[in-house]
């Protein structure tokens, strides 16, 4: 079962949910509880204020003596060890006994738990008393009559009743009760999951559709989305449009940029080329200005290659498409397999499937044209490359079996225009471009030595921001 | 060999061409890409040196079209950006070289030479047919150690026959992949040339370098020995 983190909104409405859901039902559940114990009360109350009341009728005053019938209507009243039992008290009570007791107090021993307490003429109390190890309701109900004499007699009329059929009707009702709110709540919780997912369903159609975007297999945000969210599909899909157009006016600037700046230089270095031969034709003295001007020519050309091909370079955006690895490797060493024919290269390619780049394909083809034609160019016959990663890091290596370098060699290499072996044509620019990117990126380069004798090139990156 | 230069800067193109006519190679030039597409189907070209940012039709299209034609000669490519986004899709399209812009005569010179080299189906540059050896590099044929003096015209015409040593090749063939346009067709100075040849290559007549076939036009007969 997946852990239930506070960064999610799923999860942070299931335990909401979760600990909402039990309050309410817990409130409710004492609500109603309260209710009905409170009724059941009420009503026990008016049914012991009935018989008190039936006590009051049957009484008779003879002689300044309270006179009742043996047997009374209520027949609870009548039986041994009934749960109801009726006494009926003076000011004497203390001393001498109840005045009167139900043929159903003959066996309690009333004097050990009933204290005699006296209420004004006309009023009545409604209490618990617990008697042995019963509970019992108790309502008491004062008078006072004048008999013949004029004198003012004063009379407690007091009814016990127990207490535990009226437990057991509120037992069951809180089982009941709660065996319905449980299952209610069950519901309730199963419904919330299933709204909670319906209602969460555009939103996981958003992180879908964006990662098909970073996978390269969608270009943009082409769901139906609920208009709550479609203001912010649209904003991301006008950035993705917005980021694509950007390169592609970027790219198409530098093409031109290049485009106007190389075939001038191309031209100079073209014309001193003809100078130098015409010169070594005539047998003339060479002229330094020539060498002078080549020098600063090919000094210019550097700078406008270096700062063209490094403006390549993109960066870690957040809409960054993912590009296997293998098929752009593969097309460079076909590629370069034809340029370098006459080497007869052995290339290993070990690239795992999932292995893939989240940046511009140029910027790919960039890091792996001038790694690979280095391994071309300066390797005998043996080049590997391997590659290995997932949808958030990729470890690229690239290796050949040319000559081994000093660690001051392999420092120099990552310097624009420094070059380890002179002796082949190059600008010595292709490490330093590679170490921008790779930089740009948030890429790390190491330069090792090769298990095949010549050099290892490790490239690793980590991306960041990948929806999962 | 006829070579073919796709440029659209008049002045890099004059000055390539410039450079490549003093090396002996006849050209054909093309300013943009309908030209290069058009010329490099109807003429008889054996390397196209093609500029990708061309305009009416960039240089990548150029190649693909070439290639589905059936047009098998070698191409180079010249690139301005030297991005490698360019130099792998031209290459895919079917060229077999590139440059990138600017660089130096010699070098261009040296690409030429290799691809011609390896599309006549040499892997070295210096070839020994037993007593004869031929540097294509530095366009030089030797005789034992004794060097052999031959015209322009006459170490072309050897040079094009080592490369298709694998079929006859007809006096027409020659005539137009080693003259001008305008060379006069019916002239008999193949003959002349290969006549010439045969007895510089081989003054005592024991090896029999260039076979004639009848009706068909001549061969290079001798197989390379060691390469270097």
């Amino acid at each position: 079962m997946a852990i239930l983190s506070l960064h999610s909104i799923r999860s942070r409405l299931i335990i909401a949910s979760c600990l909402l859901l039990p309050l309410v039902c817990g409130l409710l559940a004492w609500t109603l509880d309260k209710a009905y114990s409170s009724s059941l009360e009420q009503g026990q109350q008016r049914q012991m204020m009935l018989q008190a009341y039936a006590l009051i009728a049957a009484a008779e005053i003879d002689n300044s003596t309270l006179w009742l019938p043996e047997q009374m209507s209520d027949d609870r009243l009548n039986q041994l060890s009934s749960d109801t039992f009726a006494i009926v008290t003076n000011e004497k009570f203390k001393t001498e006994g109840a005045l009167w007791k139900s043929v159903s107090a003959s066996d309690q021993l009333i004097e050990s738990f009933w204290q005699g307490k006296r209420l004004e003429a006309g009023q009545y109390e409604f209490s618990n008393l617990h008697i042995g190890q019963k509970d019992y309701f108790v309502l008491q109900y004062s008078v006072e009559w004048e008999d013949s004499l004029g004198q003012i007699l004063p009379f407690q009329f007091i009814v016990f009743e127990n207490r535990s059929a009226s437990d057991q009707q509120l037992f069951e009702y809180r089982n009941t009760l709660w065996w319905w709110l449980g299952g209610i709540a069950l519901l309730l919780v199963t419904l919330q999951l299933v709204i909670l997912r319906w209602g969460l369903h555009p939103i996981g159609s958003v992180i879908d559709d964006l990662f098909a975007v970073q996978q390269g297999e969608a270009g943009n945000l082409a769901g139906r989305y609920p208009k709550e969210l479609s203001l912010m599909t649209d904003s991301i899909n006008q950035l993705i449009q917005h980021q694509a157009k950007q390169r592609e006016r970027y790219r198409d600037t530098l093409a031109n940029l290049a485009h106007s700046i190389k075939n001038p230089v191309a031209i100079i270095s073209s014309t001193l080329d003809h100078a130098k031969d015409e010169a070594k034709q005539k047998n003339l003295p060479e002229q330094s200005w020539v060498d002078e001007i080549d020098e600063q020519n090919q000094r210019i050309n550097q700078i406008v290659t270096y700062q063209l091909n490094r403006a390549v370079g993109g960066s870690a955006a957040p809409f960054n498409k993912a590009i296997q690895i293998k098929p752009v490797c593969e097309k460079i060493v076909s590629a370069l397999k034809k340029v370098y024919a006459d080497k007869s290269v052995l290339v290993t390619i070990n690239i795992e499937q999932k292995a893939s780049f989240r940046g511009e394909e140029g910027d790919l083809m960039e890091l792996l044209g001038n790694l690979i034609d280095n391994a071309f160019k300066y390797g005998q016959q043996k080049i590997s490359i391997s590659a290995r990663g997932s949808s958030s890091d990729l470890y690229l290596s690239i290796e050949d079996d040319g000559t081994s370098m000093t660690a001051k060699q392999k420092m120099q290499l990552v310097r624009r225009g420094e070059r380890a072996d002179t002796t082949i044509p190059g600008q010595g620019i292709g490490l330093a471009v590679v170490s921008d990117i790779s930089s740009s990126y948030g890429g790390e380069l190491i330069l090792e030595d090769s298990n095949l004798g010549g050099l290892k090139v490790l490239l690793s990156f980590h991306w960041k921001g990948q929806v999962t | 060999m006829k070579l073919l230069i796709v440029e659209d800067e008049l002045k890099l193109r004059t000055q390539l061409c410039q450079a490549l006519n003093q090396q002996d190679y006849k050209i054909e030039q093309a300013e943009d890409g309908e030209e290069a597409l058009y010329k490099g189907l109807e003429y008889p070209i054996d390397l196209a040196i093609v500029d990708l940012g061309l305009p009416k039709m960039n240089g990548v299209e150029v190649i693909k079209k070439w290639r589905e034609s059936g047009i098998k000669f070698p191409i180079l490519i010249l690139t301005a950006r030297g991005h490698w986004q360019d130099k792998v899709e031209g290459l895919d399209a079917g060229a077999d070289d590139y440059l990138v812009k600017p660089f130096h005569l010699a070098e261009l010179l040296a690409r030429v030479k290799a691809l011609l080299r390896r599309f006549g189906g040499h892997s070295s540059s210096k070839l020994v047919f037993g007593n004869l050896t031929i540097n294509l590099s530095a366009k030089q044929v030797l005789l034992g150690e004794q060097p052999i003096e031959l015209t322009a015209y006459e170490y072309n015409t050897l040079e094009y026959l080592i490369h298709h040593s694998d079929r006859p090749v007809s006096k027409t063939e020659l005539t137009e992949h080693l003259y001008d346009q305008d060379f006069d067709r019916d002239s008999n100075v193949i003959e002349v040339f290969i006549g010439r040849l045969r007895k510089k290559l081989d003054p005592s007549a024991e090896l029999s370098p260039i076979k004639t076939v009848r009706g068909q036009g001549y061969r290079f007969e001798l197989k390379t020995e060691t390469k270097n």
